[in-house]
């Protein structure tokens, strides 16, 4: 920044400009006006100071503002975390075919690395707040990635008609909690953004 | 005015006092007008813009998380009405029509001289200003006009601290070269 010290110092001797005259009259005017027209304003105030409204309104409005974005990480996460252990459980003592019993039990992995991954970007997102947004955003890529080989795989490894009915919804599940995660991850950077405006 | 007390007029207005919201528009019109003024170049614009942030910021004062500092969520609201309006007016007018001349919008401060040369450098700042993006020119304005710290920036513009000072460090760079080029005429 020393290279640039001489133009920081002109800047920095830039008198402020003066404001309009009235402008704070103005401004309450408009105050005034905007909150005699509006009853929501009068709901809201009430809403605000009113224990269970008051929590109501907040849970809304963060699931409209998009600050459960980490909290939609977490619940994706444990969504794909109870399904390895049942598919961990459930496929523990399956036979047949040795490729397709490991594509099967791959399954099984697929779905526990999804998990960890998603949860430990909630974590992240819940501990680092907007700093950690892009790397939200390069682990959700990871996670559509990892949906997309899985599927490819499984398109791969299993000949039988109804495996591709089954490569398409799990595939496109998959894709869907993807589409349902970026928006969030949208939604949180606009609101970090936008804070509150 | 402090934080504390800040907050204790800002409780005041939730419970429905809407006269106290005046003291934080006395407390940040100054700020938020030379925001907006140096981010259009535009003495009405900014005057508009202004008014806009304080009263967007009353309707949603409600949605204000009190742990945070309130000066940062009003720049947020600047910012963001500030960016809407450069997005809808992609012209960016920066020689205004209004009534007031230059003089008359800065403050009367120390001697014509040295007035006279302020307002020159001035111009000149203005007008290369405009030559950069406004994503560098809010953070230069920010830093320099406002002396915003580089977390409080990170918080206002909704990015890194090193993402801040990386659009700094290039705002900068782009300033020095158009005045470089200016002064060289």
């Amino acid at each position: 920044m020393d290279r640039y010290r001489d133009i920081i110092e002109r800047m920095e001797g830039i008198p402020p400009v003066r404001l309009p005259e009235h402008f704070t009259e103005t401004v309450m005017r408009r105050v005034h006006a905007a909150g005699e027209k509006s009853i929501t304003v009068t709901v809201r105030e009430y809403c605000a100071h009113h224990g269970v409204l008051g929590a109501l309104r907040t849970v809304i409005a963060r699931n409209i503002e998009g600050t459960d974005c980490p909290l939609s990480f977490f619940v994706t996460g444990a969504f794909y975390m109870i399904m390895g252990i049942v598919l961990m459980v459930g496929l523990g003592e399956v036979g047949g075919d040795e490729t397709v019993v490991q594509m099967v039990r791959f399954q099984t992995q697929m779905t526990l690395v999804s998990s960890v991954l998603l949860i430990a970007l909630g974590v992240l997102m819940a501990s680092d707040g907007p700093a950690s947004i892009r790397v939200g955003k390069f682990g959700l890529l990871a996670y559509v990635c990892l949906v997309i080989v899985n599927s490819l795989v499984l398109q791969a490894a299993f000949r039988i008609s109804i495996a591709d009915t089954f490569t398409v919804i799990f595939a496109g599940t998959g894709m869907m909690m993807g589409a349902y995660l970026a928006v969030k991850i949208d939604h949180y950077q606009r609101h970090t953004m936008h804070r509150g405006a | 005015m402090d934080s504390q007390r800040e907050r204790q007029v800002i409780k005041t207005v939730l419970h429905g006092d809407r006269d106290a919201f005046g003291l934080l528009v006395d407390a940040y019109k100054d700020r938020i007008f030379n925001l907006a003024y140096r981010m259009t170049g535009n003495y009405d614009d900014a005057s508009d813009l202004a008014q806009e942030t304080f009263i967007r910021a009353f309707a949603r004062l409600h949605r204000f998380d009190q742990e945070r500092p309130f000066f940062t969520w009003l720049y947020t609201i600047g910012l963001n009405i500030v960016r809407n309006h450069l997005r809808q007016d992609k012209r960016q007018r920066r020689h205004e029509d209004g009534t007031a001349s230059d003089h008359d919008r800065y403050d009367p401060a120390g001697d014509p001289e040295h007035d006279v040369m302020s307002r020159q450098t001035s111009q000149m700042i203005e007008q290369c200003l405009e030559g950069i993006s406004a994503e560098m020119r809010e953070a230069v304005v920010l830093r320099f006009f406002h002396e915003v710290s580089f977390d409080d920036m990170a918080d206002i513009m909704g990015i890194s601290s090193s993402a801040a000072k990386m659009r700094v460090y290039r705002g900068l760079q782009r300033l020095g070269e158009c005045m470089k080029e200016r002064e060289g005429l």
